[in-house]
């Protein structure tokens, strides 16, 4: 009988659903995650050994292992994630013989690729930052512990009038690249800036005498570099700023530093300038209240025992919405918005509350995922058992 | 002989020695072949006085426990070992952890002599200018020894916090020396627990006011008898000297209480969850820097009345002052919601030690499988496997037991620290392996059932013993969900016991068709890989839905599904390797050799996920770090079974190449 000629499509689906890119995309994966788990005790520490094997940057990776690059490139997780997917839905999904016996496992596969989906909606969709509320105090914007934005606004007497922020994305560039400067141009305002010199991990000294070879001074102050740490939200960044008028074309040198609680200035045409670089703001949709903040030590130790919040959400106008409570696991998930209870302080003369504050598309698929994954791999593999245990009795009968 | 006989007789000499160099394996860590130290004119303790000391209460690690756990505790960290060994009078002396923690209290002339102090590397005797000839690299010293040398031992331990603060690291002497510096500090805290009361101020025919004769009486009355005191001082007189006698006999014991801390009596008030430690209160608090306690002072009085009762009347009164004393704990136990009712169970269930006595069954019942494997179809061969069925279920109940004991005291599911897994892994085990042994009659699954049961208990010893901390202390915050406790770290837990018995079984397939056992009966070897196929699925079904819940709770407690935390990612690295088996079957690309060969490397994995990731001391699961000195015997089983599968891919190949042979 003559073979039947398949169209592109369905050569392509054949060859990415086949089992050889299964088992080649598992095996790559497997490697990836053990390398990148030893990887992450080096000086990386996690957030960048995530960023050299998982980002969607990373096409290759090169492994290293106690602190020894080898040169074996590997593909990026990311996109052994991807095709993995593919093959998921080409060779477990579309491909599949269909029929009652192999439903279980179609069903399985089915949920496999909703949960690499939710994943991949996860990392490209999920927003997370931080809020610190004291007790009685109502919050509704949180902050990044990763990603930095520098603010620029003028201040008028005590008040700051609205900032032009330059984001975490804008920065990449020049992120832990202290040779590039990058230039922002700012046309609502009378200046452009410039940004060099931008560490991530910076210690910030007084001038005593000379600063060290190397070092920008500026303002008394000049900022050293320093190793990562390898949790990324303990590292502190500094970077140069230069503002150039537009108009008489006068340069201003800044050093910004993460760690400086306050705007550092700059007066131009007689305005006065704030600058400052931290964690990028997010406000949120809607004004949460903290109303109670309670937390517990195992009794004779410094160990927690619970950490817990009755809050409110406030309505536009800043009446009561709702109440409700949060704890270590029973995190409040609200309008898109989830706030997970991360910390707790008593300061003796406040208590405060810290909230990781997150909006993830995808937050419940993994949920659901493994329910359909759960019951469809315990269907198939309790007739396979009851297979094995009716042939076993029948021969042991037999013999 | 035929060929499959020998093979069998093999087997049989593999397996002793295997059971031999387990019971060596284990000994090694607890045995320093050495003359035990002589301690003349020591005489043990009432038993009676013992129990009822034992079974006092302590606040320790967050919890209400029995006196007899934080002792063997605290003698396992410092000892290594849960009893002392010495030799009195010419005869040889054994005591526990509470007879031990007595004489600390109230005989430290024999208790000081006691080597209980286990140094790994005597080099760290050198750092501290401390001579240890005579003296092997891993042995002990007592008190004594080391207590000639605390300047340069504190010397030592400033420079070592130096080096710590200036983010230097340390290395494996200096890890060794915080050890022991720790352990120092724990000796000398239960050592002057009782210093300051053990003796009245003055005796009883004195003038002095009765509450003046003791200590306690000039604690309590301390801001008035100190301006007394202050200006007597300046005073002269013979009458004078005697006061300024008193004053130095107080500064002396308030010299000796700051190292006390331990949490013997609780506090008056029920809302208050800690009990009260001495530790420096009452020297601040006679130095006015502290204002005065009458939780601390209660504690003091009550102390006093334990110790003076020794001093004044042996043994008989402590045990009296012993029993007066739980009474009083009892009631305001009582009131304070029922803490420390589970006291008595606890101490029963030490008593029981279920675990330790699980390993007889577990042993013999491995070698009476071994002499059954000898003839199986011969009747000796049904005795053997008749008895081996009693004592496997025998163990499984002890196990068992002692699981849900354990669990019933901890309010909370069996498993929620490293320690828990152990031997949950090896109940899962023995069950599962059972359960095919009943349906397959082939007395493979039952050996291997008995080999894992025995690993599992000495591994659960030798943890216990290399951490030296009570594995029943409450879990952190994060961790006090029963539901995800009971779902998650549960079913993980049952996919780590599939994946080694499923290699387990390989181990079997390899080593059969290596020496040539059942070499005639083909269904032996299909049957092996069809169990290992079942284990390869049970893994993968235990070890997913126990990774993906596991995300489903980090989702509830950090706000993301997966953190690439080592230990998640060890896992999904055997979900990923359960996955490319069963794929890898179905396609054709491995067969029954590759099936073993494969479920083998499924043991590095598992080995990977379950302890080794918890040398790595990243990670949010830090529930279960552990020191670096179970990272030898980690590598070690690595390179058994890479040795293994290199065995099986030689024979899969030499077998591949006889059979192009023979085809040709």
């Amino acid at each position: 009988m003559a073979k039947k000629n398949k169209s592109i499509a369905a050569r392509v689906v054949d060859v990415l659903g086949g089992f050889h890119v299964a088992i080649a995309s598992m095996v790559l994966l497997l490697i990836l995650t053990w390398l990148s788990t030893l990887e992450q005790t080096g000086p990386n520490g996690l957030y960048w050994t995530l960023k050299k094997y998982f980002s969607y940057e990373a096409w290759y990776v090169l492994p290293t292992i106690n602190e020894k690059t080898f040169p074996v490139p590997l593909p990026g997780g990311y996109w052994v994630c991807v095709v993995f997917t593919l093959n998921l839905i080409c060779g477990g999904i579309i491909r599949m013989r269909k029929g009652l016996k192999q439903l279980p496992i179609f069903f399985s596969h089915l949920s496999m690729a909703m949960l690499m989906i939710g994943g991949a909606i996860t990392y490209h969709q999920s927003r997370e930052a931080y809020m610190m509320l004291p007790v009685g105090e109502s919050g509704d914007y949180a902050f990044s512990l990763t990603e930095l934005s520098i603010e620029v606004a003028e201040i008028q007497g005590a008040d700051k009038l609205q900032p032009y922020v330059i984001g975490s994305e804008q920065l990449e560039s020049v992120r832990g690249r202290p040779s590039r400067t990058q230039e922002y141009l700012l046309p609502e305002l009378p200046f452009d800036i410039s940004i060099s010199d931008y560490y991530v991990h910076a210690k910030l000294y007084p001038i005593q005498g000379r600063a060290p070879e190397g070092a920008i001074a500026l303002d008394g102050y000049y900022a050293m570099a320093m190793e990562p740490t390898g949790f990324e939200e303990q590292n502190l960044s500094s970077c140069v700023l230069r503002i150039t008028e537009r108009e008489s074309g006068e340069q201003h040198e800044l050093l910004l530093y993460e760690g400086v609680g306050h705007d550092v200035t700059a007066t131009i045409d007689g305005k006065v300038y704030g600058f400052r670089m931290h964690g990028e703001v997010w406000n949120t949709p809607f004004k949460v209240r903290l109303d109670a903040s309670r937390g517990e030590k195992h009794p004779g130790t410094g160990m927690a025992m619970t950490y817990e919040s009755d809050v409110t959400v406030l309505d536009e106008n800043g009446n009561d919405e709702r109440k409700f409570h949060i704890e270590m696991n029973k995190p409040l998930r609200y309008k898109g918005l989830t706030y997970y209870q991360t910390s707790w302080e008593d300061k003796g003369h406040v208590v405060e509350s810290g909230f990781t504050v997150k909006t993830n598309p995808s937050d419940q698929w993994p949920k659901y995922a493994i329910y359909a994954c759960g019951i469809a791999l315990f269907v198939h593999f309790i007739i396979k058992l009851f297979g094995f245990v009716s042939s076993s009795i029948a021969r042991n009968k037999n013999d | 002989m035929t060929r499959g006989k020998i093979g069998r007789w093999i087997g049989f000499v593999f397996t002793l020695a295997l059971a031999a160099s387990m019971l060596l394996y284990t000994a090694k860590d607890s045995y320093i072949s050495r003359e035990p130290v002589q301690i003349d004119g020591y005489s043990k303790w009432n038993p009676e006085l013992v129990e009822a000391f034992g079974s006092m209460a302590v606040q320790d690690g967050g919890r209400v426990k029995p006196l007899s756990t934080w002792a063997g505790f605290e003698l396992l960290a410092l000892n290594g070992k849960r009893n002392v060994r010495f030799e009195s009078d010419g005869k040889k002396v054994k005591i526990g952890a509470t007879e031990w923690v007595l004489d600390m209290m109230f005989r430290e002339e024999f208790a000081n002599q006691m080597e209980v102090f286990q140094v790994e590397d005597a080099s760290v005797l050198d750092m501290i200018e401390m001579s240890h000839e005579g003296k092997k690299r891993r042995d002990r010293y007592s008190y004594l020894q080391i207590g000639e040398h605390l300047h340069a031992v504190d010397r030592l331990r400033n420079e070592v916090a130096k080096k710590k603060n200036d983010g230097q690291d340390l290395d494996p002497l200096d890890e060794q020396f915080l050890g022991l510096y720790t352990n120092i500090q724990s000796y000398v805290a239960m050592n002057s627990h009782f210093t300051p009361v053990k003796e009245r101020m003055a005796d009883e025919k004195s003038p002095l006011a009765p509450e003046l004769q003791l200590f306690s009486g000039w604690v309590e009355k301390w801001p008035q008898l100190s301006q007394f005191l202050s200006q007597a001082a300046q005073q002269q007189g013979a009458e004078m000297d005697g006061l300024r006698k008193v004053t130095s006999l107080i500064a002396k014991r308030v010299g000796d209480s700051v190292y006390s801390d331990i949490a013997m009596y609780p506090p008056s008030d029920v809302n208050q969850n800690s009990w009260p430690k001495r530790q420096g209160w009452l020297s601040q608090y006679m130095q006015f820097k502290a204002t005065a306690d009458a939780d601390q002072i209660a504690y003091l009085k009550e102390l006093e009345t334990i110790a003076i009762a020794y001093t004044e009347g042996g043994e008989d009164s402590l045990l009296a002052a012993v029993n007066a004393y739980k009474a009083k704990v009892d009631v305001m136990m009582d009131a304070r919601d029922g803490e420390g009712d589970k006291i008595a169970s606890e101490v029963m269930m030490y008593k029981f030690d279920y675990f330790y006595r699980s390993l007889t069954p577990f042993v013999l019942g491995f070698l009476v499988v071994a002499f059954g494997l000898i003839s199986p179809t011969s009747r000796w061969g049904r005795i053997c496997n008749g008895i081996a069925w009693g004592l496997l279920v025998y163990g499984f109940v002890l196990v068992t037991a002692g699981i849900t004991h354990r669990s019933i005291l901890m309010e909370r599911p069996p498993v929620g620290n490293l320690y828990d897994t152990i031997p949950f892994i090896t109940a899962v085990t023995i069950l599962v392996l059972g359960f095919m042994e009943w349906l397959t009659k082939r007395r493979v699954c039952i050996g291997l059932a008995f080999f894992f049961a025995t690993l599992g208990m000495f591994l659960a010893m030798w943890y216990e013993e290399s951490k030296g901390v009570d594995p029943m202390n409450p879990l952190i915050a994060v961790l006090r969900s029963n539901f995800w406790l009971a779902t998650h770290v549960i079913t993980i837990t049952i996919g780590y016991a599939g994946g080694l018995l499923t290699a387990g079984i390989s181990h079997i397939y390899i080593f059969a068709r290596v020496f040539k056992i059942g070499e005639g009966d083909k269904s032996f070897f299909r049957f092996l890989t069809r169990v290992v196929y079942g284990g390869v699925c049970f893994t993968l079904f235990f070890s997913l839905v126990g990774t993906i819940l596991g995300g489903v709770w980090a989702n509830d407690s950090w706000g993301r599904f997966w953190g690439w935390d080592p230990k998640e990612n060890g896992a999904l690295i055997i979900v990923l390797w359960t996955l490319v088996i069963l794929h890898a079957r179905m396609a054709g690309y491995i067969r029954e050799w590759g099936v073993h060969i494969c479920s083998v490397l499924l043991a590095i994995l598992v080995t990977f996920s379950w302890w080794h990731v918890n040398f790595l001391s990243i990670g949010l699961h830090n529930y279960g770090f552990t020191g670096g000195e179970g990272l030898k015997a980690i590598w070690s089983f690595y390179s058994l079974e890479a040795l293994v599968i290199c065995v099986g891919l030689y024979c899969t190949l030499t077998e591949r190449g006889t059979k192009k042979l023979k085809a040709e």
